[in-house]
């Protein structure tokens, strides 16, 4: 699925290299350098730039396909674009806004999903392993559950806890993804 | 799924951070009014791990790093060391700490909570 085109990073391109730049070449500022975190890989973005409207397209299917409400696919707020599929600084698989902060709970994802290497998720071999539907899956459910979470509670672990257990009709795989992410994180 | 802090000054827009979105990545980013000094972030950074000034990075295994003026932090981290980091860089400016995941900014009491070894604090 994801494109057979490598991008080369450009050398002067310190965010897409990150950490394969010696700490001498590293931006600074104040004295401090500027390492990024988590960037997405250029191949993963470029793919995920080209097909945009398709990749959005599916996704929203698919959160149908496993029961997500139509009211639910995409965020209405500022500072996010409404589409199922969409871009966050730093990358972060997927988001969500909860009734508590807008009555109209929403969920989308992000082009981290795409990258084996996703933050926090790379480290489970359930993540690595699985094709990209599951993960797309894991990444729904966990979004869904804490858009759900009641108000007054820490929605990440609510969803961290739950969304294993999730009435969404989401692979096994994907389940196995989000209890190894539970345990990962302590829970 | 990932749930990041913003640590700086940043510009309003009424009482909400003011973002921007970025034609290189088509992502907003909160707009800066005015970038983190970065012998502050340096000095408070080697105060929290303890350790002389040797080097001019975050820790290897941390989840923050400094952007375009501001700082970027995991909000679940679960190292001491990085949690006490995000507190003394707070509380020593005074910067705003925006909740990426809750469109907010909130108190550092109220992170604090939630974060290991919020007793230190």
């Amino acid at each position: 699925m994801v494109s057979s085109r490598v991008l080369k990073a450009d050398a002067t391109d310190r965010r897409l290299r990150g950490a394969e730049v010696g700490l001498s070449e590293q931006p600074r500022i104040g004295g401090m350098t500027t390492t990024p975190g988590y960037q997405l890989p250029a191949d993963v973005a470029d793919f995920a730039n080209r097909y945009q409207e398709p990749l959005s397209r599916a996704i929203e299917n698919h959160m149908r396909r496993l029961g997500v409400p139509l009211a639910m696919i995409g965020i209405d707020w500022r500072g996010i674009d409404p589409d199922p599929f969409v871009r966050y600084y730093p990358p972060q698989l997927g988001g969500n806004i909860r009734r508590g902060i807008h009555g109209s709970p929403g969920i989308n994802l992000d082009p981290a999903v795409l990258d084996v290497n996703a933050p926090k998720m790379n480290a489970l071999a359930s993540w690595r392993s699985a094709r990209l539907r599951d993960r797309i899956d894991a990444v729904i459910a966990h979004e869904y559950t804490e858009a759900l979470a009641h108000q007054g509670i820490d929605f990440h672990v609510h969803a961290l806890t739950a969304a294993e257990n999730t009435p969404l009709l989401i692979s096994d795989r994907a389940r196995q993804i989000l209890r190894d992410y539970r345990r990962a994180e302590g829970y | 799924m990932v749930h990041y802090l913003f640590l700086g000054f940043f510009d309003h827009e009424g009482n909400q951070v003011r973002l921007a979105k970025s034609r290189a990545d088509g992502a907003f980013h909160p707009v800066v009014h005015r970038p983190l000094d970065g012998a502050t972030v340096l000095t408070v950074l080697h105060e929290a791990r303890g350790t002389e000034i040797e080097d001019r990075g975050f820790p290897e295994g941390w989840t923050s790093w400094l952007e375009d003026g501001y700082v970027v932090c995991d909000k679940h981290t679960r190292n001491e060391d990085e949690v006490s980091f995000i507190a003394q860089l707070a509380q020593r400016t005074g910067c705003s700490i925006y909740d990426v995941s809750a469109f907010r900014e909130i108190k550092l009491e109220e992170w604090l909570k939630q974060a290991p070894g919020y007793a230190k604090h």
